[in-house]
């Protein structure tokens, strides 16, 4: 089944128009390079959203800025209608912003289990004489834990490389492994960072299906950039278009598609 | 019989010596596996938890308070200026460096390293301190086996129980606990750890916290043991061979790197000495750690380190 199809039988997705982040006007400068120029937008609740340009145009900076790597100089960012100044990442953490990275940011000692494990540190209560001792509340909690990190491991497909240290992965298992985690903190706001980079039609494909089913069993809402314009199209519900970090197109994919400024950034213009 | 008698009292005493280096490494491994910052500045803050300590306990002896009130309180005094001095590293050396790579925070603590035994010696004075925490006389044992029988220091002793709990409780504490899991994933990846909600800044207070008590631990053994004084930031750069056999990011390879770095000098002074010359002791471990580093590069303990090109 394409992809396409999949995301046309998901009529069942909770697609809603309540905003869940909203950026206005959000310039953000280093030095004398401004790397996000007054750019609007929002995310609504249960979406896909895609943000695509080309190279340079921000837009990994625009994630960074959403999960608080990076302060813009200027502009609001509100996320589930609180508006925010300066926000450390670990905040937007516990809040409910997971993200991946573009290049995969795995932690290479450790196992694919426990790579996933780290996802819950915010989830985990029990305090540090118990879990050093594995015994009474730290060992329940421990348990529970672990459960939905297998409910993960089975989702994804990567029960055999459970025990693997991630470094020996190849990269396509990797970005699995790195979507994993982040699921693994039961985000509402899922944020990736070209899920699709360097990987080969087959393993595009199941992440494909990964992503769409992860929207739909989940309800997560996701934000991703991606260069592949047939896998944007396919899967997202908007599309925003940045350039040089300003914002040039906004609107569901057929829109952006036939956005004269659209064909220009991509193919040039003869000035 | 004899021979026997006096090889147990050389390895044992070797071993012993060799817990003391460990407790050092100890220090440098914690920071290491938490932040990959190779710590230079352990050295200077088993000389301030040394100060810090010798000298609150003169200040509460010379205003009367009985013996054990005196240790109990220096021991928490000390434990706070580590406190300060990691939130101090933690704030204006290492928080601002976050994301940044490894060569550049060494460098940092190279600085760390000389502000912190400015301060120390400036706050608590520059002279050799005797410190009496633990017994330093010495048990005969076996006697019945051995004529003679052999001698073990008591302070040995105390630093080898004490270097083993210590141990025990930070194994535990990096395997089993979220926030020793948290240690482990900040050390591989600053971004990505802080991405699923672990906040780095206080992850490395905690780190800085734990090597300032280990250091104040070793200022405790070793004090007593050589009195606290400027040289005892020289302890380590004997640090440094024992990490080599051990491996940087293992805690258990600290230990075993002790205790073959101690037990590995006393055995070649006593037996290789009368053959190629006195002072063994003081290079044998550093030709040792070449010799690893010829075979196993990552240390006995470490972790191999798996590059794609």
């Amino acid at each position: 089944m394409s992809a396409t199809a999949a995301i046309n039988s998901a009529d069942t997705r909770a697609v809603t128009n309540e905003v869940l982040l909203a950026v206005e006007n959000v310039t953000l400068r280093f030095g004398g390079v401004t790397a996000i120029n007054g750019v609007s937008f929002d995310i609504r609740k249960g979406e896909i959203r895609a943000i695509i340009g080309p190279n340079g145009a921000g837009k990994t900076s625009m994630l960074n800025c959403i999960n608080g790597f990076y302060h813009p100089q200027e502009g609001r960012i509100t996320y589930k209608g609180e508006t925010r100044q300066r926000m450390r990442p670990h905040v937007a953490a516990s809040q409910g912003i997971a993200r991946t990275f573009q290049n995969v940011a795995l932690f290479n000692g450790m196992t694919t289990l426990d790579n996933i494990m780290t996802g819950r540190t915010l989830k985990m209560s029990a305090n540090i004489f118990w879990q050093m001792l594995r015994l009474g509340p730290a060992l329940a909690d421990e348990i529970k834990h672990r459960e939905y990190c297998e409910e993960i491991i089975d989702f994804l497909e990567i029960e055999a490389i459970r025990k693997t240290p991630v470094g020996r992965l190849p990269y396509g298992l990797q970005k699995r492994v790195e979507l994993a985690r982040a699921l693994a903190m039961q985000p509402d706001l899922l944020l990736l960072d070209e899920p699709m980079a360097g990987m080969n039609l087959e393993e595009k494909q199941d992440m494909c299906r990964f992503i769409i089913d992860v929207n739909k069993t989940f309800g997560t809402t996701i934000a991703l950039i991606e260069h592949d314009m047939g896998v944007v199209m396919d899967l997202s519900d908007r599309v925003v278009v940045l350039e040089y970090g300003r914002k040039i197109a906004d609107g569901t994919p057929d829109e952006v598609k036939s956005d004269q400024k659209v064909i220009d950034a991509y193919l040039g213009v003869s000035h | 019989m004899q021979e026997l008698g006096s090889f147990l009292e050389v390895l044992i005493s070797g071993l012993l010596a060799g817990v003391l280096y460990s407790l050092v490494a100890l220090g440098f491994v914690l920071i290491f596996k938490a932040s990959g910052v190779f710590n230079f500045a352990q050295g200077a803050m088993v000389l301030l938890a040394g100060l810090a300590l010798v000298r609150s306990l003169d200040f509460l002896a010379h205003h009367g308070f009985p013996g054990w009130l005196a240790i109990v309180l220096g021991f928490v005094f000390a434990g706070l200026v580590m406190a300060l001095c990691a939130f101090f590293v933690q704030r204006y050396v290492l928080g601002p460096l976050i994301n940044q790579n490894a060569l550049t925070m060494f460098m940092a603590t190279i600085g760390a390293t000389f502000v912190i035994e400015g301060v120390a010696q400036f706050a608590f004075g520059s002279e050799v301190y005797p410190l009496r925490l633990f017994p330093t006389d010495a048990w005969i044992a076996g006697e019945g086996l051995f004529p003679g029988g052999i001698l073990i220091n008591k302070l040995d002793v105390w630093g080898g129980v004490i270097a083993g709990l210590l141990v025990i409780a930070l194994a535990m504490f990096f395997q089993y606990t979220k926030t020793g899991r948290a240690l482990r994933a900040v050390a591989d990846d600053h971004a990505a750890a802080q991405s699923v909600g672990i906040p780095i800044d206080w992850i490395w207070f905690v780190v800085w916290l734990v090597a300032g008590l280990v250091a104040l631990v070793a200022a405790a053994i070793w004090g007593t043991k050589l009195g606290v004084q400027f040289s005892i930031t020289f302890l380590a750069l004997k640090a440094l061979p024992v990490l080599i056999i051990g491996g940087f990011t293992s805690v258990p390879g600290a230990i075993i790197g002790g205790l073959i770095v101690g037990a590995g000098e006393k055995l070649a002074e006593v037996y290789l000495g009368p053959f190629i010359g006195g002072g063994i002791e003081y290079w044998f471990a550093y030709v040792l750690a070449l010799a690893v580093l010829m075979v196993r590069p990552q240390g006995l303990y470490g972790e191999k380190i798996i590059e794609r090109i």
